[in-house]
């Protein structure tokens, strides 16, 4: 009873607009977005090695690690490891029709993995309802620290060898959650969370693709864990970039380009 | 004259007279009458009714239920009843006929009871009867009676129980056939009519009140002139204090009456508040009038520049008065349907307890002006004040003990009520004819003030700081603080005790040397007397003592000059360029004074730094003098007995030299204090053998007395030599010292190449090794060299942008001087009491390499932008005609002895006569002027007699002003000095010639703001109107206001004489710093208002010293937790421990709204995840939440406040939950939301906000960082930690040690900085360490912290025994038990092994004795040792030694070697700490085998078992056994929570449990692994 009844107020207003707002807010039609991020200056940053203090064996087992925050592809200024996503016109808490085939939650649980001392995926991006499950892959242990804010989880646990631990019921937020190895203090990676499955982590060309979207006015919000909000209609804000989805074809959103906030 | 009968006068003259002045008095008396009849108070009184059904009826009609709600309940209600009756009625003739047959069976049984009980009675009395008759006939008679009558009383007994039984079956009967079938209907009935009741309740009770507040005839009637004495309803309401007397000057201890309460009628009243009264006078025509005028202001603003805040401001104004509109707008139409529904009531014949015709038939509104609002509302803190639960309940301290002013008064004007401001001030002259009261000594304080009143009874003023960070007199602490800061104490005395009371604060300087330097028999004497305990506070200014190893005259003169200008926001006060020293004032007023300031402060930087300077070589004048003194008397002494004179003087000269020493070297405190014993000794022996020898007639002393004379003789000189060596400063040239005080070397500067590398390093040094948590320093505001900017704005101690033109010692070549300047920062880092041992900087641990790049940065950072305008430099003429002054003033010098000694005609200077000298007392300051007087000499006379004039020894150690005095007024009872003995001279004029006078200085719109017109004009700084009037009205905080600002200005217009001119020296208290962006002028106006606000925060303290004696009972007097508390706060702001760590969290206090809940269950929701993982802690604050006090409100501990606007619909004030809530949900469920939680506030539900005390360099650090580490809890993690939940968390004695002397905890290479070393007494540390104790017995009661001292049952055998006992029941439980003998017995044999291996090796050894034995005894008793140990021997070979072992580990072994593994296991806690031995390669964590004397055993089984919930922050410290898994049976068994027990347990006996023979190789294992 408590676990559905109380969520927080403004998905409460959410949820309620929804049950009402289904089957009234019909999308016109669905399509498909995708763009490329892209490093705004001509010097392409270098990923920079990490100083691994402790444990190098098992971290470095198949190889130097190498910074994973800030990945841009030197070939096409690409950028790695950018989230992407829609939000409605009126903010992030509105709901956007969803398409019928993906009403349904694909799989009930996402992972993550931290065989070598980084966390694998980066950049996991996942739905609300579906389950975290943190495993631990490699020879020596982790602790696994999920700073999620006010809206949860703020776990910090040892995960031993081979081990594992999940989390369920992680509420959707505009900003990702962190989760960071304390005892690795390099070790740092992010969950995104959303309602819809309408967003997308940038490959590393930079390339992101969202199908089966709905036609008509959103808001595109892209989002790097070292420079924040990329996208915007003038400047870089949490409200990102409007555009409109055509229906049934595909909207390209061509080059997008990151500059760090200074 | 003949007589005659005609009267004197004529009768009918004397009729008329008679007439008219039978007249004239009844008139007279009509108007006496009249007079008493129209009080004041009874126009207010017959008001406040009005007032009170106004808003009773506002109230009613905001309770008013809608129509349909009350016609639906009524119409259940009539359903019901119909429904009772319908029922009732169909079983009516039943019902009648049961009934029938129950009254019938009833009177039968009755009347049978009755026959019974007569019966039973006449029995008795036969049966008493027969027991006395003596006859045998009567007695017979008797019997047969009583026995005739027993056999009737039995008949009617059975007759009666059969009665009962009909009568039982009847009522039965009633009850299955009638009652019961009726009692559904009848509780719907009852539970409709309660509905109802609900719905209509708050409307019904406000309605009646409504009607009995109205005015009626008969208050007329009875409010009648004459009548009224009887039982008025308007009468004088007044509060009795007995106790709290008044003194009226002379009439001593006159009770106190405090009548306010017969006008301010709703005071006590909690909906008597300012909104709801406004509401009342809020008619629709008004309210739109309002909603106009707002619109029209709104719309002015717009466009204008800078006024976008205003505007928003405005818009939440319109909103809300369109709501008012709204509202009022509706009132009639609500007002008429509340008569229809309570007409309808009436009609249906309910009865309402009142008459509803006589509600009002149309809303009235009332017209109150703003005081009127003010006169009835209620007082704004009623859980502070006035009401009878708060402390100050209204009933025990009245009205006029915090307020002032005259309590038995019943009019405005009587009362002496003080406008706050100028506005108000005319508008009351208007008003009510208010003037100021002068025959009233103590009118009431304005409302700036009237938190002065708090320290009557909170003599500590801490004590007035709630919850540890929540401060109830802002202005008044502030106040304190800056008198604390700016240290008033040194020239003013604050005493706090008045004839053995205490009657205030205690704020006196400590003694000279100080109390910790004295042998502890000293300290006890001093420390002994009751009524005059030794002061507390440090001199706020450095040491002097030294001052040439620091810097130069030049600079010390122009410093003097202005100090301000080279620092502006210096706490040191400004002495010259003042109001009445100023060269345009002495240019008009005394220009034969023009040049004497300048010429001064050459005087007092001469005298400073030659005095240094021969204090760093062991001659200075005092010094010198004294030792002229000893010298003299010893030589003496030696030769013979000393006269009483003499010999005094000899005694005082070596005390003074002994204190001398122990002031500038008290690190030899011992040494000294030893010397001055054995000096003493030394001088009393040599006067007590003398004094016999003169004493003696023949023969004089024996040989032994004359040798040890002879000693004593040649003691006084070595001891007096020893004593000046040992108090001999070693200058910084020979000798740097550190920490320990052990020499070290001066690094070398480095060569130009490396220069760059180390001034950065030196300049991250210093942002980073907390350096910018007491100072600031302008160069590290902007990012350079490779450092992040790190714009701290710390003030605890100076603003260092400067000092690269500071510290410049008077050195000759640029070499050395470059060398002297390193050497110098580098000493003041490294050991910084050497320089000044009341400093209160703590040693930093720097290196010396380290403190020298810190001296290369700070020395790199040129000063470019001082004005480095100074005095003028005095010609000889100039130093004569100041030298005159003073020598005039000289005891005993004549104005033809100056004229002698300093001829004013110039040339050369005589100077005083040797002859006159030897008549000088030794100390006399006029001995350096010894002729031929030069220039040096004037300069150093005249730089003595300034610094005494002025003094400067208040604030700084001046050498030669050990046993001066103090020199300013006592401040002890200031707050309530008689204005008629304040020189207000002519200080009215200069106010109104030197400022611009501006009514106000707040921004009424918004009072954190400068009003509009708060600006300087025609240069003339802004000053406000209402202490200009207090100024020209020769009132109190005129006179302080004005003694503040401009403190010599009373001095204006006036004639006077260089030494009879005011000394103070003016202060600037408010530190504003320029904004970027900002305008000149914003900055100035920003500035003189600041400065504004801070002196008022120093008047209102300075106002409340009053020193009335309080019943004891009033006075605040908290129990030892709390009086720890705040004594303990006091200590933490001594040495700014907050400046550096987060000491208490925030408190947050808000109103619970529906909404609101709703969040806070929300985010219980979200923490579920780490619910399930928690292990929880019942009656620990962390976990379980206390009840609030008040329904209504939330109050909410926690750390980290930001508004977050991203997770919510609307912003929303987010707080990180240092205290578990409890809070009851919108479904009525109590949750606890824990510890570490984030907890939502909706900002327009708080009611009180403070944020965490402490921890600013940290929030320095996490914005210095950012660049590189973003997450803030990295940042956290190596800074200095927060000290939340510290006593619960630290062991005392552990504390105690640490905070004296603090060892490294968490590992150097992973923090930033390491706690410094403070120069901090044993007391100061006691003081903290019951601080954090008590904090935690009156925060956390459920931590377990009972006492001062730990109980650590974990290093007791018997705790090991039942753990134990209980783990291997668990092992065999869980079939484990043989798996772990067979583990254990390869170490078993291991130790077998070892240990007959052991007594194997020594087996030679013992046959060898046996051998070796002398005679047969030896030889027995060496045989059997050697049995013992081949016996032994063969035990441990047998089975049985195996056995034994076994049986040990199984008793005491068990559980701390399955424990262990879990400690060693490389997964766990050895990931980032290491334990004792077993290093790790980066530890993030302190060694574990810390814990055991650092931690209480209680806090680390929390601590183990969820470290979240007990930090400040997000700790790194994971969750190691979360209690959703089991995890590591293989190595320890049993649930998670026995897991953590475990690991505590044995991290409370780690040493021994590590010695364990399994555990030693285990330790081994872990060692080498982890490399």
């Amino acid at each position: 009873m408590q676990l559905w009844s109380i969520p927080t107020l403004a998905l409460a207003l959410a949820g309620a607009f929804v049950l009402t707002a289904a089957d009234a807010v019909q999308a016109e039609g669905w399509g498909t977005v995708k763009g490329q991020v892209v490093w705004y200056g001509n010097e392409v940053p270098k990923r920079a090695p990490i100083n691994v203090t402790k444990d190098q064996e098992a971290c470095e087992k198949n190889g130097k690690l190498l910074e994973d925050k800030l990945v841009v592809n030197p070939k096409n200024k690409g950028v790695r490891w950018c989230l992407v996503y829609l939000m409605d016109v009126s903010g992030f808490n509105k709901d956007i029709p969803i398409h019928p085939k993906l009403q349904t939650v694909p799989s009930k649980t996402v992972e993550l993995d931290q065989p070598c001392c980084q966390f694998e995926p980066h950049f996991l991006a996942m739905r609300e309802g579906q389950t975290l499950i943190v495993k631990n892959s490699a020879t020596i242990a982790h602790n696994v620290n999920l700073v999620g804010g006010v809206r949860g989880p703020n776990v910090n646990q040892i995960v031993p060898p081979g081990g594992k631990f999940q989390v369920e019921d992680i509420k959707a937020r505009n900003i990702p959650i962190m989760v960071k190895c304390d005892i690795h203090p390099w070790m740092s990676g992010r969950i995104a969370v959303l309602k819809h499955p309408y967003f997308a982590i940038t490959d590393e060309d930079g390339h992101f693709e969202i199908k089966d979207a709905p036609a008509g006015a959103f808001r595109l919000v892209i989002w790097h864990e070292e420079s924040g909000w990329v996208a915007g209609d003038d400047k870089p804000s949490r409200n990102g970039k409007k555009i409109t989805i055509q229906a049934g074809a595909t909207t390209d959103l061509g080059k997008i380009s990151l500059k760090p906030a200074e | 004259m003949a007589a005659t009968d005609q009267t004197y006068r004529n009768q009918k003259t004397l009729d008329i007279v008679f007439a008219v002045s039978c007249i004239l008095m009844l008139l007279g008396t009509l108007w006496m009458f009249w007079q008493d009849y129209d009080r004041q108070f009874k126009h207010i009184q017959r008001q406040f009714r009005d007032v009170e059904e106004a808003l009773s009826e506002y109230q009613m009609l905001a309770a008013l239920p809608s129509q349909e709600q009350v016609a639906e309940a009524r119409n259940k209600v009539t359903a019901a009843k119909k429904e009772y009756e319908a029922a009732h009625n169909k079983l009516l003739s039943r019902e009648r006929e049961l009934m029938a047959k129950h009254d019938l069976a009833d009177f039968a049984y009755r009347s049978l009871k009755a026959d019974f009980d007569s019966k039973t009675s006449l029995y008795n009395i036969a049966v008493e009867h027969l027991g006395k008759a003596e006859e045998p006939k009567r007695q017979k008679e008797l019997q047969e009676e009583a026995e005739k009558l027993y056999k009737e009383m039995s008949e009617l007994q059975d007759r009666l129980i059969k009665a009962q039984d009909e009568l039982d079956q009847i009522k039965q009967q009633i009850n299955k056939e009638v009652t019961q079938p009726l009692e559904g209907p009848q509780q719907q009935f009852n539970r409709a009519e309660e509905e109802l009741k609900k719905l209509t309740a708050n409307f019904d009770r406000y309605a009646k009140a409504t009607v009995q507040k109205r005015w009626k005839w008969d208050d007329i009637f009875r409010s009648l002139p004459i009548l009224d004495a009887f039982e008025s309803p308007t009468k004088i309401k007044q509060v009795w204090l007995p106790e709290l007397t008044i003194d009226y000057g002379g009439f001593k201890d006159v009770p106190r009456f405090d009548r306010c309460i017969s006008c301010h009628l709703g005071i006590d009243r909690a909906n008597f508040d300012h909104a709801s009264l406004k509401r009342l006078t809020l008619s629709p025509e008004l309210a739109r009038k309002e909603l106009e005028k707002a619109e029209a202001r709104k719309k002015e603003l717009e466009g204008k520049e800078g006024s976008e805040e205003q505007i928003k401001r405005m818009e939440g104004q319109i909103a809300q008065l369109k709501e008012e509109v709204k509202r009022s707008e509706g009132m009639q139409k609500r007002l008429d349907i509340a008569r229809e529904i309570l007409e309808a009531r009436k009609a249906a014949g309910e009865n309402l307890g009142f008459d509803p015709d006589k509600l009002p038939t149309k809303v009235n509104w009332l017209k109150l002006d703003k005081g009127q609002i003010a006169m009835y509302a209620a007082h704004p803190r009623l859980d502070l004040f006035v009401d009878a639960n708060s402390p100050h309940p209204m009933e025990k301290f009245g009205c006029t003990i915090c307020h002032q002013g005259q309590g038995s008064a019943t009019d405005f004007v009587n009362a002496a009520h003080t406008p706050a401001d100028a506005g108000q001030e005319e508008e009351w002259h208007k008003e009510y004819g208010w003037a100021h009261n002068h025959f009233w000594d103590f009118p009431m304080l304005s409302s700036r003030f009237t938190e002065s009143s708090c320290l009557k009874c909170h003599h500590e003023v801490t004590d007035l700081i709630r919850y540890g960070s929540k401060t109830e007199a802002p202005k008044l602490l502030r106040g304190y603080e800056l008198v604390r800061e700016y240290g008033c104490f040194g020239c003013h005395e604050i005493a706090g005790i008045k004839s053995g009371r205490e009657v205030g604060p205690d704020l006196r300087l400590e003694p000279q040397p100080a109390l910790a330097y004295l042998t502890p028999a000293e300290q006890d004497k001093a420390k002994a007397d009751p009524l005059n305990p030794p002061g507390t506070y440090r001199k706020v200014g450095p040491s002097l003592r030294r001052l040439a190893e620091k810097t130069n005259q030049d600079w010390v003169r122009k410093w003097i000059y202005a100090p301000r200008s080279f620092r502006p926001d210096t706490k040191m006060p400004h002495f010259y360029g003042l109001s009445n020293n100023s060269p345009d004032v002495l240019h008009q007023a005394a220009p034969e004074q023009e040049r004497f300031p300048d010429t001064e402060i050459a005087g007092i930087a001469y005298y400073l730094l030659a005095e240094s300077k021969g204090n760093l070589e062991g001659k200075d004048t005092t010094r010198e003098t004294l030792k002229g003194v000893i010298a003299k008397r010893q030589q003496q002494l030696v030769k013979g007995p000393l006269a009483e004179r003499e010999w005094k003087e000899l005694q005082d000269a070596s005390r003074r030299l002994g204190e001398l020493a122990l002031i500038a070297v008290p690190a030899q405190a011992d040494e000294i204090n030893r010397l001055i014993v054995l000096l003493k000794q030394a001088q009393e022996v040599l006067q007590e053998l003398h004094k016999k020898e003169a004493n003696q007639k023949d023969g004089g002393l024996s040989p032994g007395e004359q040798e040890e004379r002879k000693q004593a003789a040649q003691d006084v000189e070595t001891r007096l030599k020893e004593l000046l060596a040992v108090g001999q400063i070693t200058p910084l040239a020979k000798r740097i010292s550190d920490e320990e005080d052990k020499a070290v070397e001066l690094p070398k500067p480095p060569a130009d190449a490396e220069r760059e590398k180390h001034v950065s390093n030196g300049r991250r040094l210093f942002t980073e090794k907390g350096c910018l948590a007491c100072h600031s320093h302008e160069g590290t505001t902007k990012p350079g060299l490779g450092v992040a900017a790190a714009p701290g704005e710390a003030n605890f101690a100076p603003n260092l942008s400067r000092l690269a033109a500071k510290i410049a010692p008077e050195i000759a070549d640029e070499k050395g001087m470059e060398e002297a300047k390193r050497r110098w920062i580098v000493q003041w880092l490294l050991n910084p009491t050497v320089y000044h041992p009341r400093t209160r900087m703590p040693i930093t641990h720097l290196t010396p390499a380290e403190a020298g790049d810190v001296a290369e940065w700070l020395l790199s950072q040129k000063v470019t932008d001082w004005d480095d305008k100074g005095p003028n430099e005095p010609t000889k003429e100039d130093l004569v005609a100041l030298a005159r002054v003073y020598l005039a003033k000289a005891p005993g010098f004549t104005r033809a002895d100056v004229e002698a000694v300093l001829p004013a005609t110039g040339g050369d200077l005589p100077g005083i006569a040797k002859e006159r000298l030897e008549n000088l007392p030794p100390d006399a300051d006029e001995r350096k002027l010894e002729g031929p007087v030069t220039e040096d000499k004037l300069k150093w006379y005249i730089g003595r007699k300034a610094i005494n004039r002025l003094g400067c020894f208040g604030c700084h150690d001046v050498p030669g002003f050990e046993t001066a005095k103090p020199i300013g007024t006592a401040l002890n009872d200031w707050g309530k000095k008689d204005p008629e003995r304040l020189a207000f001279e002519d200080a009215d004029i200069f106010v109104r010639t030197h400022y611009h006078i501006v009514p106000l200085r707040n921004d009424p719109n918004d009072p954190k703001k400068p009003a509009a017109d708060w600006h300087a004009k025609d240069n003339k700084p802004p000053y406000e109107k209402i202490y200009a009037d207090a100024v020209q009205e020769h009132r109190r905080e005129g006179f302080l206001h004005q003694k503040l600002m401009e403190p010599r200005s009373f001095d204006f217009d006036r004639k006077l004489a260089w030494e009879d001119r005011l000394r103070m020296p003016q202060f600037r208290f408010a530190r504003t710093k320029k904004r970027d962006g900002e305008s000149e002028e914003a900055y100035q106006a920003r500035q003189e208002f600041e400065e504004a606000e801070a002196r008022e925060a120093v008047m209102t303290f300075i106002l409340g010293l009053v020193a009335e004696p309080m019943p004891l009972k009033y006075l605040n007097q908290p129990n030892p937790d709390r009086l720890a508390e705040i004594k303990g706060h006091q200590v933490l702001d001594k040495f700014n421990c907050a400046g550096c760590h987060q000491v208490r969290p925030g408190v947050y206090e808000f109103k619970t709204t529906p909404e609101g809940l709703k969040v806070l269950e929300d985010s219980y929701n979200t923490n579920r995840s780490s619910l399930k993982k928690d292990h929880f802690f019942p009656g620990h604050s962390a976990w379980e939440g206390v009840a609030q006090t008040a329904a209504d409100r939330l109050r909410v501990f926690g750390t980290q406040p930001k508004v977050n606007d991203t997770d919510f619909e609307r912003p929303m004030l987010v707080v990180r939950s240092t205290d578990a809530l409890r809070f009851a949900g919108t479904d009525g469920v109590v949750r606890n939301l824990p510890a570490a939680s984030n907890v939502p506030i909706n900002l327009d539900d708080l009611i009180a906000r403070a944020d965490p005390w402490g921890g600013t360099f940290v929030d320095l650090m996490i914005q210095y960082r950012k660049p590189t580490e973003p997450d803030a809890d990295k940042v956290r993690s190596v800074a200095p930690p927060p000290l939340i939940r510290e006593g619960e968390r630290v062991q005392p004695n552990w504390l105690y040690g640490f905070l004296l002397n603090p060892p490294p905890i968490r590992p150097t290479t992973w923090m930033m900085l390491r706690m410094p070393k403070f120069n901090m007494s044993p007391e100061d540390a006691r003081a903290l360490v019951n601080y954090f104790s008590s904090v935690s017995r009156l925060t956390n009661p459920g931590a377990g912290v009972r006492s001062e001292y730990v109980n650590v049952p974990e290093r007791e055998e018997i705790y090991w025994r039942t753990r134990t006992a209980e783990y291997v029941q668990r092992l065999k439980e869980q079939k484990k038990y043989e798996e772990r003998v067979q583990e254990m017995e390869p170490i078993w044999q291991d130790a077998l092994r070892r240990r007959i291996a052991e007594a194997e090796a020594s087996l030679p050894a013992a046959e060898e004795a046996v051998k070796q034995a002398k005679d047969a005894d030896a030889k027995k008793q060496k045989q059997a040792d050697l049995d013992v140990l081949k016996e032994r021997i063969k035990f441990w070979k047998s089975d049985r030694g195996k056995e034994q072992l076994r049986k040990e580990w199984e008793e005491t072994g068990a559980y701390a070697t399955d424990a262990y593994k879990l400690l060693t296991d490389r997964n766990l806690c050895l990931q980032c700490h290491n334990v004792g031995d077993v290093v790790i390669a980066s530890p993030q964590g302190p060694n574990l085998a810390l814990t055991a004397e650092r931690l209480r055993p209680e806090w680390v089984k929390e601590w183990i078992a969820n470290p979240d919930r007990l930090f400040g922050y997000k700790p790194a410290m994971p969750q190691n056994f979360p209690n959703d898994t089991l995890q590591y049976q293989d190595r320890f068994v049993g649930k998670t929570i026995d897991q953590v027990i475990a690991v505590r347990d044995i991290l409370m006996d780690l040493s021994r449990v590590a010695a364990m023979p399994g555990n030693r190789s285990r330790t081994a294992l872990a060692a080498g692994g982890s490399k």
